[in-house]
């Protein structure tokens, strides 16, 4: 009986000692992942969230997470990236998925199979034809206005305007003055989307069929000339209130309706909670308008070419891990005032006239990758005509001659690809 | 006696070897770090050149010939050229006169160049940010100054004629200390014995400065001319915290152009065909010093 128990008493030794070497060997084999991203906690925190539920599920995992600030991030993650060095994980951006794509892995994800569960515009391919970066969420431009000099000016819901004429009727009993100067716009337009969005409101295409911009086209000179009426002749905005960012004239109370985004609504709120906003979608230049605006995308985390097999295998049990989970996934959306790319949770996000502006818009928008330089150039002409009083047609010619080095090609494969292409000049 | 000139030889041996060692770590420290980007920029200058992706392909002179017909350049170069003559000639004619004043005053002088002094140190990102708050055309400082006495709608950085302007002043205030500490220094050189020479033959102070201390300051007043005119050719921080390069492109100087070029569309070629561009233009106007400098026997 000794013998027996003295043998039991030893296997149970070995057995110890055995699970606790595995357990050593377990956290050894713990896998570090370096993620960017250019935010922090309070603006990104269903994404800070997103890698905590990872990590609960799967304790082998760490997250070492390094925020970078948002100027910086876009123009080191590509050259880091390039040069071996650079996170393993990082928040990729459309307006930059052409510098990233080069440096990041393809997923092994068959598109065939992702269409069936997500809506496809935005699926960022690599070289062998795979995803790359996914969209998670769809949003884009909205209108905001602020509530309380909305009723100081006696404006009722019924106001709330469905075309730019409308508009211009409403912002002119909102702007206020001291003296000559406007020290509260009715109206903030100072973003470069504006013009973007309206050119396309005109039912043509930013491209042409030769890959060249049409910027300078009737369309983008009618926006320009809009722009002088609403800086000179109605006097309702001041592009130098925003310059650039109505969502800083908006927050400093500086303006009453501002052309913005729907990610700006948590920042509002969050930056300031007295702030008494709304969102409505973006006026039409005519009713039969093919497109409202450009609908913008959130993508699934980017994973550097330079990541280890054991890593990479982490990283996409990690990706299939967020598209498949309902909860971040909804609260990414609502986290973005957007809808979610997950077909079975259109609908499903939270109640806000954020998305309810973009729900109501959302089969006029036109899903877009810009190249920066298209933005930079487009506010520029802008600043050009509305700051610098420079006339449109000099304007317009600076612009054609800077685009002239720029692959606009991405824009003619949206534009080609939009559901109401037929109707775009 | 032998011994000593044994001791001379090994002494001389190896300083002949530090001589050699220190040339060859120079040499090869500017070959690595200096001239041999500056070899591979202007090659690449030729080329559609996009690291990102990976590309290097010789497009011959297109960047250049797109360059020269890019109306942007030529506001560029503009801009750059009335930045550097606006801020030199404030840095020297204020520093000079400051330093003047430095000069003949007897107390608190060094708490007073101390005081000159303090913005240079600065870090030029944080100066930046301030003035920038400062010229704000809603809550800045000069604006409510400006209020006060009934001036309105003044908008210094957002304003195209005024933006450039403004970020002059601010370089100069920033910058002018470093020229009133090198002309401080020159005016002490100055021999006191031909200021009181001239003063018993009864010349007065204007000729004393025209006649006395102008020329003897003439070597120092070229090495800030020059070494300003360089430096004020890559002006880029304040531009990037300030304006961007805006209103529209009333601030665009060439080094922010490169820059955008480079880091924002990643074209390398394009960029580095700029910078030979600046290159070139330094280097001439440099040379022009340089023959002024020897004309005026210096």
């Amino acid at each position: 009986m000794k013998k027996v128990l003295l043998v039991m008493g030893l296997v149970l030794m070995m057995s110890v000692v055995i699970f606790a070497g595995s357990v050593t060997a377990a956290s050894e084999e713990s896998e570090e992942i370096t993620v960017w991203i250019p935010g922090d906690e309070v603006e990104y925190s269903f994404f800070y969230n997103m890698f905590e539920e990872y990590e609960k599920v799967n304790e082998n995992v760490d997250f070492k997470i390094e925020q970078q600030p948002w100027g910086d991030y876009w123009t080191k993650l590509p050259l880091e990236l390039q040069s071996g060095r650079g996170p393993e994980l990082f928040m990729a951006h459309t307006a930059y998925s052409d510098v990233l794509l080069p440096n990041s892995k393809e997923l092994p994800f068959e598109v065939s199979e992702l269409e069936k569960r997500f809506n496809n515009p935005g699926i960022f391919l690599g070289e062998n034809g795979r995803p790359v970066f996914i969209p998670l969420v769809y949003y884009g431009a909205v209108m905001y206005y602020n509530l309380d000099h909305w009723q100081e000016a006696g404006l009722t819901e019924e106001d709330v305007p469905a075309t730019w004429d409308q508009l211009e009727e409403v912002a002119q009993k909102l702007t206020v003055y001291d003296g000559d100067k406007v020290v509260r716009a009715g109206f903030d337009y100072s973003t470069w989307y504006t013009m973007a969005d309206l050119i396309y409101q005109q039912g043509q295409g930013l491209v042409d069929k030769n890959g060249e911009t049409t910027i300078d086209s009737e369309a983008g000179v009618n926006v320009l000339e809009r722009i002088k009426k609403w800086e000179n002749d109605l006097r309702i905005s001041d592009f130098t209130l925003g310059n650039g960012s109505p969502e800083d004239s908006f927050l400093r109370y500086q303006s009453s309706i501002i052309y913005g985004h729907a990610w700006m609504a948590n920042w509002f709120s969050s930056t300031d909670e007295e702030l008494n906003f709304k969102a409505f979608p973006i006026p039409v230049w005519s009713e039969d308008a093919p497109v409202v605006t450009r609908a913008d995308m959130e993508l699934t985390f980017g994973i550097s070419k330079n990541v280890t097999d054991k890593q990479y295998e982490v990283l996409v049990d990690f990706t299939e891990f967020v598209l498949n989970n309902d909860q971040i996934m909804l609260d990414i959306a609502n986290g973005f005032s957007g809808v979610s790319s997950r077909k079975d949770l259109v609908g499903k996000g939270k109640d806000s006239s954020t998305i309810k502006a973009i729900n109501s818009q959302m089969d006029k928008m036109i899903p877009m990758v810009f190249p920066r330089e298209y933005e930079t150039v487009i506010r520029q002409t802008m600043e050009e005509v509305a700051v610098m009083d420079l006339s449109i047609e000099e304007a317009l010619n600076n612009a054609v001659q800077q685009l002239s080095l720029s692959d606009l090609t991405s824009v003619n494969y949206y534009e080609n690809n939009y559901e109401h292409a037929e109707e775009l000049k | 006696m032998i011994e000593i000139k044994i001791k001379t030889n090994s002494q001389m041996a190896s300083q002949k070897a530090l001589i050699i060692l220190v040339s060859v770590l120079m040499i090869s420290f500017y070959s690595v770090f200096s001239i041999g980007p500056m070899i591979y920029a202007f090659v690449g200058s030729f080329a559609d050149w996009n690291p990102i992706k990976d590309t290097f392909q010789f497009i011959q002179f297109n960047n250049y010939i797109h360059l020269f017909n890019n109306q942007l350049f030529w506001k560029s170069l503009k801009n750059t050229i009335y930045f550097v003559a606006v801020v030199v000639t404030g840095r020297v004619v204020l520093g000079f006169l400051i330093a003047l004043g430095l000069n003949s005053i007897r107390k608190y002088k060094s708490m007073m160049r101390s005081l000159y002094f303090l913005p240079v140190i600065m870090p030029i990102v944080a100066v930046a940010l301030v003035w920038k708050w400062l010229y704000d055309p809603n809550i800045g400082f000069f604006q409510m100054v400006l209020s006060a006495f009934g001036i309105t709608n003044v908008k210094f950085l957002f304003d195209p004629d005024l933006a450039l302007p403004s970020i002059m002043l601010m370089t100069i205030w920033k910058d002018v200390g470093y020229a009133v500490i090198i002309f401080l220094a020159g005016l002490m050189d100055v021999p006191q014995s031909i200021i009181e020479a001239s003063e018993i033959d009864g010349a007065n102070k204007r000729q004393q400065l025209w006649n006395i201390i102008i020329p003897t300051l003439k070597p120092t007043l070229i090495f800030v001319i020059i070494t300003s005119i360089i430096s004020y050719f890559q002006t880029f921080t304040q531009i990037f915290i300030m304006t961007k390069g805006g209103p529209g492109t009333s601030t665009h100087v060439l080094l922010y152009m490169i820059y955008r070029e480079a880091f924002q569309y990643y074209r390398f070629g394009y960029a580095s065909a700029i910078t030979v561009c600046l290159f070139i233009v330094i280097m001439i106007v440099t040379f022009i010093q340089f023959k002024i400098m020897k004309g005026g026997e210096v």
